[in-house]
């Protein structure tokens, strides 16, 4: 009899605990996983290559994965005198 | 308007206005050229009949297309399209490149996409020539004389009659290959610069006209490759084509192309050559759609394009520019849009919604690329078709599943056709038929394989409801592996459950696993712990013995081993002499895979278990849940002693040697695999001794710390590695980190215990800790001038307060 209660109350429990969970709850904005702190929430977005953690180059909208190398990229768009260049290295327009 | 007119009549066939104008030529260098080419093109022109160049094959506009007066009603009525040569054009822009043969003007077009990214500059016929009709060219009547001059060729439009074969399956193949080939690397080039947000606006053009216009080809391929004529290499390319057809138009997309190439997976129940074909050709296509990326530029590109690219010619001498200023000079008079080619202006101007993302158009762009910014940022987002496809593609999920599984299993069973074995010449060709079936099957489960994993893969940033359906299947077909299997089938359903346990990546992130992952989990723990699944494995053949079943070449196939001797070639098996010594291996990366999985299956087993209980123990007795983590520590100790005997023994290790070793070993060159595999190996010894560290025995087995220690001296204590891996996304390095912080920041002594036990004379604590601050001080350098991408403050301070530690460490 005990054995049997005890199933039921299993049943239970994990239906009341599931509905009781604190709801702070941070989704994932490409796959909607749902993770209850935010830094594993960004631990976990970062595997999505979301652009959002790239670089993107201003001039010619090249993207880097860090931004010291987009830096080093920035100074090919300028000259020794360090005026702008616009020339874009991928369809050769200014 | 005016313009417009001449430009419409420029769609005569230029090869007949080439010759009618050869005697004002001016530049015999040029002209001597086009002869030579053409005497090239056309060896045989004493046949009667002939093959030439057709452009125009995109003009649908029968308006555009006025029947030549010359031409007799002809046997190939439908398939032809004759056009008014052009008597007199006092316009002549295109004069230049018209004398270019076809071949130079198709060399030109690929140039240019490929080296400048762009088509500005180039005639109408040079943009034409890539996409043209197949034709046949035949005399008319038998006044056609060869022993006249080369001039002749095709003098008078009333000798000959020109045939345009409109169906695609009528071309020859090479004919076929190269439209398809020029057709994928516009899309290709287009689809780049497109995600770029920056596109050349001819290309753009080109691509619009030949979408709207020529919707049929579409059609036509996915038939043509449906029937048994195609080859594979046409059906590779036109799977490209599809693929990036259906991208190009994601906004309008016709929901009736997706169902027809889903539907294509079920169209007949008899599993043949054909079959397996169509069904292959349609997962190609959809795979490629699930794992289009719509940033994609490889890591090395970047360095590629500074040194490869040249510098753009300077304006003067760049022969293009030069041109293109010539030609759009006096048109600019007459018409804003008479810059462009006369079959696109009308698309332009029914395009005149776009216009504010084309307003690139009219603005003079110094160099002649007419350059397009895209503002749109919906265009750069692939999101909605990769969502109607896999919608699609779920409802048929289970049927494909099934029917797949029964390919599986039939291959499993046949024993493939070993070719080498010579018999009379009939049976020879009845096994090169079987294998090419063979080979068929195979190569179409694996498509499927890695199309399914695509689908649930974290990184193809689908919705995870949308996944679902997908991932329900997995258990069932977990029951398919087993040893009879080809190698690249066992590997590529390894790599397929690997990614369905995404451990590192999200599952250790998780409060809440999903029911179907832990499922997949116990079954892979029940298959290793019952079923010898790690023993029963394909192993790799060194030698000739084929009297094993479990050895497999991992060519995909059985075949006799080449020898190769200083004299001769020779496929005799020396298996005399080999059987001694039958040196039989596993492939690594198979080990890799399979011992990943293993782990993979305990930590989250592992997990599973720590959820429920965590939480039950407020009201549970104590003493139950000991019980249970006993039985399961049990489990978990003798999948992990089994893993770890299996792998000393295939990679030759002391069997004293600990698994650390072991596993740094194995792992040494995919880091990706390695630090997942730290994670779950840390993750199980920090959930397994939660509670008074009751189990020690797994503990030393699994010890982190000497896990660690192993890496730090793979890489050889180098701060900037860490570095590195801290910062791409390309493996979990942060979030192992920041859990083997935790771990020493609490068992601290255990700790420094273990640093003082791994030691071999220099002190491996000073060693360990000189490298965590210096990583602490070039995060920090990075932090303080906000170069740092991510938050990583957790990993400071947990540096930080180990740091603490450590010095109050050295002073007691």
């Amino acid at each position: 009899m005990f054995a049997v209660m005890r199933i039921d109350n299993d049943d239970r429990r994990s239906d009341f605990r599931r509905k009781m969970r604190p709801k702070c709850e941070f989704v994932c904005k490409f796959c909607q996983r749902r993770f209850t702190k935010p830094y594993n929430l960004m631990i976990h977005e970062r595997t999505h290559k979301s652009p959002e953690v790239t670089f993107s180059c201003e001039i010619c909208g090249k993207y880097f994965k860090r931004q010291d190398n987009l830096r080093q990229h920035r100074s090919i768009h300028s000259d020794s005198y360090g005026n702008t260049n616009y020339n874009c290295c991928n369809c050769r327009s200014y | 308007m005016m313009s417009s007119s001449n430009n419409n009549n420029n769609n005569g066939i230029f090869i007949n206005k080439i010759s009618e104008n050869q005697p004002e030529l001016q530049q015999p260098s040029i002209k001597r050229q086009r002869i030579d080419a053409n005497n090239e093109q056309h060896p045989s022109k004493a046949t009667p009949t002939q093959v030439v160049a057709k452009s125009l094959s995109f003009l649908d506009d029968s308006g555009n297309s006025t029947s030549s007066s010359s031409s007799s009603p002809s046997p190939v009525n439908e398939s032809e399209i004759i056009l008014k040569p052009e008597e007199n054009d006092p316009i002549e822009k295109d004069e230049e490149q018209l004398l270019m043969s076809d071949k130079e003007c198709l060399s030109m077009f690929q140039t240019q996409l490929t080296h400048n990214q762009c088509l500005c500059g180039l005639s109408e016929r040079t943009l034409k020539i890539p996409f043209r009709y197949y034709s046949i060219v035949k005399p008319k009547k038998q006044t056609y004389n060869r022993n006249e001059k080369d001039e002749i060729d095709l003098k008078k439009s009333s000798d000959v009659q020109v045939h345009y074969v409109k169906s695609l399956e009528h071309w020859p193949e090479d004919f076929l290959l190269k439209f398809l080939s020029n057709l994928q690397l516009l899309f290709h080039i287009y689809l780049k610069q497109n995600a770029k947000g920056n596109i050349c606006g001819k290309i753009m053009e080109l691509c619009d006209c030949l979408i709207r216009n020529q919707i049929h080809i579409f059609e036509e391929l996915i038939q043509l490759c449906n029937s048994s004529i195609s080859s594979n290499f046409v059906s590779y390319i036109s799977s490209k084509i599809i693929t990036y057809f259906l991208i190009i138009i994601k906004d309008e997309i016709d929901r009736k192309w997706i169902d027809t190439i889903v539907d294509n997976l079920f169209t007949s129940d008899h599993v043949d050559n054909l079959a397996v074909k169509k069904v292959n050709f349609s997962l190609d296509i959809i795979k490629c759609i699930v794992e289009w990326k719509d940033h994609d530029e490889h890591i090395l590109e970047e360095d590629a394009n500074g040194f490869t690219n040249l510098p753009p010619p300077p304006l003067e001498t760049n022969y293009f520019a030069t041109l293109h200023r010539d030609q759009s000079g006096p048109s600019t008079s007459s018409s804003s849009s008479s810059a462009l080619p006369s079959y696109l202006t009308s698309h332009v101007a029914n395009n005149s919604g776009r216009s504010s993302a084309t307003s690139g158009h009219n603005s003079p762009v110094s160099n002649g690329c007419h350059f397009v910014q895209l503002t749109d940022s919906e265009s750069f987002d692939t999101a909605h078709i990769k969502c109607i496809t896999t919608k699609t593609l779920a409802n048929k999920w289970p049927a494909l599943v099934r029917s797949i599984s029964e390919l599986i299993m039939q291959l499993s069973v046949e024993i493939p056709p070993n070719p080498t074995q010579q018999q009379n010449q009939h049976n020879n060709h009845r096994t090169i038929a079987r294998r090419m079936n063979f080979e068929n099957k195979e190569n179409c489960i694996l498509t499927f394989i890695s199309l399914w994993e695509s689908i649930i893969s974290v990184r193809t940033n689908l919705s995870v409801v949308e996944t679902l359906p997908f991932t329900t299947h997995l258990v069932n077909f977990e029951l398919l592996l087993n040893q009879n299997l080809p190698c690249t089938i066992y590997k590529q359903m390894l790599q397929l459950f690997n990614e369905a346990l995404c451990y590192g990546s999200t599952l250790a992130l998780q409060d809440m696993m999903p029911e179907d992952t832990c499922e997949l989990a116990h079954k892979i723990i029940r298959h290793v712990k019952d079923n010898r699944i790690l023993e029963t494995m394909p192993r790799q053949i060194n030698s000739t013995n084929h009297s094993d079943d479990n050895l497999k070449t991992f060519i995909g196939l059985d075949c006799e081993s080449v020898i190769f001797s200083p004299n001769s070639l020779t496929t005799q098996c020396l298996s005399t002499s080999l059987n001694d010594h039958p040196s039989v291996t596993f492939d690594k990366s198979l080990l890799q895979k399979m011992t990943l999985l293993v782990l993979k299956s305990v930590a989250v087993y592992v997990k599973e278990i720590r959820c429920d209980s965590s939480d039950s123990s407020i009201d549970s007795s104590d003493y139950d849940a000991f019980q249970d983590m006993i039985v399961i520590e049990r489990t978990i100790r003798e999948v992990l002693k089994k893993l770890e005997s299996f792998m000393k023994n295939t990679l030759e290790f002391h069997p004293e040697s600990h698994f650390s070793k072991i596993l740094i070993h194995l792992f040494d060159d995919q880091d990706d695999f390695l630090i997942e595999a730290m994670v779950c190996t840390l993750d199980v010894t920090s959930g397994i001794s939660f509670r008074n560290n009751a189990f020690p025995e797994l503990v030393a087995m699994l010890n982190p710390v000497y896990t660690f220690l192993e890496f730090l001296k793979m890489i050889s204590n180098s701060s900037d590695l860490l570095l590195d891996l801290l910062v791409s996304t390309e493996t979990c390095f942060l979030l192992y980190l920041l859990r083997f912080l935790k771990y020493i920041r609490i068992n601290w002594s255990m700790f420094v215990q273990s640093c003082r036990d791994c030691g071999m004379g220099g002190n491996v604590l000073d060693n360990t800790m000189t490298v965590m601050i210096s990583l602490r001080y070039k995060i920090g350098r990075l932090v303080s001038k906000s170069l740092y991408p991510y938050d990583i403050a957790p990993i400071l301070r947990l540096l930080e307060s180990c740091e603490n530690l450590y010095e109050g460490n050295e002073l007691s």
